[in-house]
């Protein structure tokens, strides 16, 4: 189940549907699998080599934000899941956006976010206004961060009736 | 048999063996030069084989392989690439020699030596390369195994590739490297949509360096100083810094390009994201590396190819679109544009509450949102949160994500009111960019002044003037490079006298408008020659550099109207002067216009009082007029006095202006 999970965000992150994750439980999900095989030894290497030296150059993320250089520079390898960091630096890279479009209950960057999670078209009006009702958790301090910004968002998509199916 | 034979035969097994240890330690030492040399004596190897075939198909001259090195023929014939990365070749002379790099590279596929620090084998590190000359050569998998290539593929899955999009953030005024704009190659995943772009990964070619600005940055600039690499940035922190820290429009121009095409585009720019090229400001630049990048494809080759001695991003564009490779426009306007739309949604006294608010905080105003309905109220609290954002950029000069205590309140109480922001919606401009007149211009035209009549002709290499056409351009700026005008005069005594009237390196008016919230410096910078005498016989030039700073106001927007007011000042350089140089300081005011779409009218006075001793006051008027008679077709009235150094001048003249 949990790596149904993760597949599922990872698919999602990339701009794929939900399904097709689900529909490729076993057999893992395409960058997905390949990390998860990679869990433990080169694969996580390699992803994090990947952000490291090619993908995010240093001197970007030393000039625009140092919230991100832990999680991206610091090649810690049991943080594995790229797509997971995908999903946290959008989150921390567009904090402001994220929590104007929130409280706003409309905006490009919920929309996006609405895309990572996976949140059907059907369901994104409930879901923005969900963010919007939460503002007050989701946005508890001026310092929260984007860890915990998702993790909020978590447990409100939990207790809700019809945003419940996306964080199982 | 002969004992000699024998050992003939004897010394010859041993010295291939020799050879072949030579050449597989060339192999595995990744020297490939080496390789090359040692083959003749390794006769049975698959490499010889590979590289007559590529000799008989003549590869090294094909289209494919050329772009993929980057060749352009050099000056006096011969080969050179543009890629100035050493880690890009296989051979020592793979710079200057694609048949040998060619070869090289064949060899390189048989061995397993990395290049740091990526770490690579060749096969993995030249993926465009491989792909092509796999398919043109047709390997044999079993005497030339395909090396697995981990990093690639994640590359490839991360980017998701399924088509490419120009994306051109338009003119920066105030940075020195985007005053022309900007181009990138935005990589759209499978399944995009509108909401998941901004997720979507770019590809940008920058020069690695400060955009300090000063003449040791203008000077690196122009001579191949900096060193320019391509890098792989999120789309939203792109949009995140031309939309809202530098308020410029972007507009998206996705490519129809077949799936592979696409796939073999990024292979190249695999090869390309470790190496680099040398930095030119006007020719080697971001847009034409996009280019560059593109042309690889066999199809598209040539897109280089047609500049002459610049590349301004919007040239590029057109470029594209000619050859029928732009498949959809999109515009996103700018954060500047949204605020000043959302502006207008509400009343005036409205406006001026979210700005109290914005610069107060919510709780100095207590009371002040009773009896509003709270739509009302939603509005205020959204534009008075991009005034805070907005002055919080301008005073950062850097978006910092972090929210403060203050916009964290702000935003609370606006959720509490739980009704959705309208957005404000924003029409894209009639004409896009690359619809807009082209930048070159030359003019022909007749006019008259006190000493004689003349006939005037000119030419600018680039790019836009107050009275050229303004469909495409922005309304308070004017840019030129490279601005030669003289005139042919036939003087009252019948004579005549060919006389230069000015040359200006460049001259660049940047009025942004200011009003109550934006609080913008208009500002201006000039410098070249100009004729010092009024008298046609007269060819005495100074060479001067004319700057001023102050303010400029949005009139009557439905016409796009503009006033200015600048403090100014003018240092010439000339031996005419008694102390060689003269400075002058004073005000200059002026107004624009556009009457209707086509026609423009431009209005200017000028007093500038001597500084120094040669008595010479400068003062101007001018009034001028101009019609647009096609995209790329003007004509211009102008009315001027001006007092030069040796007396005044009244001129009258009107001409034809073309744009190619």
């Amino acid at each position: 189940m949990k790596m149904k999970a993760i597949c599922i965000t990872l698919v999602a992150t990339l701009g794929l549907s939900a399904q097709v994750a689900m529909a490729d439980d076993s057999a893992g999900c395409g960058i997905g699998k390949m990390i998860l095989e990679g869990k433990s030894s080169k694969g996580a290497n390699i992803t994090a080599a990947i952000l490291n030296d090619i993908l995010i150059p240093r001197t970007f993320f030393m000039t625009t934000a140092s919230i991100m250089d832990e999680e991206i520079l610091g090649c810690d390898p049991s943080k594995t899941v790229m797509k997971d960091e995908e999903q946290k630096r959008f989150v921390a890279m567009n904090m402001d956006s994220l929590s104007r479009d929130m409280a706003q209950g409309q905006g490009a960057h919920l929309d996006a976010l609405a895309a990572v999670l996976g949140i059907e078209a059907s369901d994104r009006d409930t879901f923005k206004s969900m963010t919007q009702d939460e503002y007050a958790t989701l946005f508890s301090s001026a310092d929260t961060s984007a860890e915990s910004v998702l993790s909020s968002l978590h447990t409100a998509m939990m207790a809700h009736p019809t945003l419940n199916k996306y964080v199982q | 048999m002969p004992l000699y034979l024998l050992f003939l035969a004897f010394f010859a097994s041993y010295s291939s063996i020799v050879c072949a240890d030579a050449f597989d330690a060339a192999l595995s030492a990744g020297e490939y030069d080496k390789v090359i040399e040692q083959l003749p004596v390794h006769p049975g190897h698959y490499l010889h084989e590979l590289i007559a075939e590529a000799e008989a198909k003549n590869l090294a001259a094909d289209p494919v392989w050329l772009g993929l090195g980057h060749y352009k023929t050099g000056l006096f014939g011969g080969y050179l690439s543009e890629v100035d990365g050493g880690d890009f070749f296989t051979s020592r002379r793979g710079k200057t020699d694609p048949a040998r790099e060619l070869r090289a590279t064949l060899a390189s596929f048989f061995s397993d030596a990395t290049v740091p620090p990526y770490d690579m084998s060749a096969q993995c590190r030249f993926r465009a390369r491989y792909h092509w000359l796999k398919r043109e050569l047709r390997f044999d998998p079993a005497r030339l195994p395909e090396k697995e290539c981990k990093r690639f593929d994640a590359y490839l899955q991360l980017l998701a590739p399924e088509g490419l999009t120009v994306v051109f953030p338009t003119t920066h005024p105030n940075s020195a490297s985007s005053m022309f704009g900007h181009t990138l190659l935005r990589v759209d995943r499978v399944g995009q949509t509108d909401a998941t772009k901004m997720l979507d990964y770019t590809l940008n070619y920058a020069a690695e360096a400060d955009d300090s600005g000063g003449l040791s940055y203008a000077i690196k600039g122009l001579t191949g100083g900096f060193i320019g690499k391509f890098h792989i940035i999120p789309y939203y922190m792109k949009l995140r810094e031309y939309a809202q820290m530098e308020n410029r429009d972007i507009w998206e121009y996705r490519l129809n390009l077949e799936p592979e095409t696409v796939e073999f585009i990024l292979m190249h720019a695999w090869e390309l994201l470790p190496t680099h090229f040398d930095y030119y400001f006007f020719t080697e630049n971001c847009s034409y590396h996009v280019l560059s990048l593109i042309e690889v494809e066999e199809r598209y080759r040539g897109l280089t190819d047609d500049y002459p001695g610049w590349v301004l991003p919007v040239d590029t564009l057109r470029s594209l679109e000619r050859r029928g490779m732009v498949s959809e426009v999109v515009y996103n306007p700018s954060h500047y544009r949204v605020i000043n739309e959302r502006r207008r949604m509400i009343s005036p006294d409205d406006e001026r509450l979210a700005r109290e608010i914005a610069r107060d905080g919510l709780m100095a105003q207590p009371g002040a949102m009773a009896g509003k309905d709270p739509e009302q109220q939603a509005a205020i609290l959204d534009l008075a949160y991009d005034y805070f954002r907005y002055d919080k950029i301008a005073r950062n000069k850097m978006i910092a994500s972090e929210l403060s205590e203050q916009e964290r309140q702000l935003l609370l109480a606006r959720s509490k009111l739980a009704v959705t922001t309208q957005v404000p919606v924003i029409t894209a401009p009639d004409v896009r960019p690359d619809e807009g007149h082209k930048t070159a211009r030359a003019h022909l035209g007749l006019g008259s002044e006190d000493r004689g009549d003349f006939i005037e002709f000119g030419v600018r290499a680039v790019y836009h003037d107050w009275l050229d056409p303004q469909p495409g351009y922005k309304s308070h700026f004017a840019l030129e490079f490279g601005r030669l005008d003289a005139r042919q005069y036939r003087t009252d005594e019948g004579d005549h006298e060919l006389k230069l009237d000015r040359f200006h390196l460049i001259r660049l008016d940047n009025f942004e408008p200011q009003d109550d919230f934006f609080g913008r410096i208009a500002w201006n910078v000039a410098t070249g020659w100009e004729s010092l005498s009024v008298e046609p016989s007269n060819h005495e030039l100074m060479y001067l550099v004319r700057g001023g700073g102050g303010k400029s106001m949005s009139v009557a927007e439905a016409y796009s109207g503009l006033i200015y007011g600048l403090w100014s000042g003018e240092l010439a350089y000339s031996s005419d002067f008694q102390h060689d140089f003269n400075l002058a300081t004073g005000i200059e005011l002026g107004a624009m216009v556009n009457p209707s779409s086509r026609w423009r009218a431009y209005a200017k006075v000028k007093h500038l009082e001597d500084v120094t001793k040669d008595g010479w006051d400068r003062s101007a008027v001018e009034f001028s007029q101009s019609w647009a008679l096609g995209t790329n077709l003007a004509m211009q009235l102008n009315l001027s006095r001006e007092r030069l150094f040796d007396g005044w001048r009244s001129v009258i003249k009107a001409g034809f202006y073309v744009y190619f």
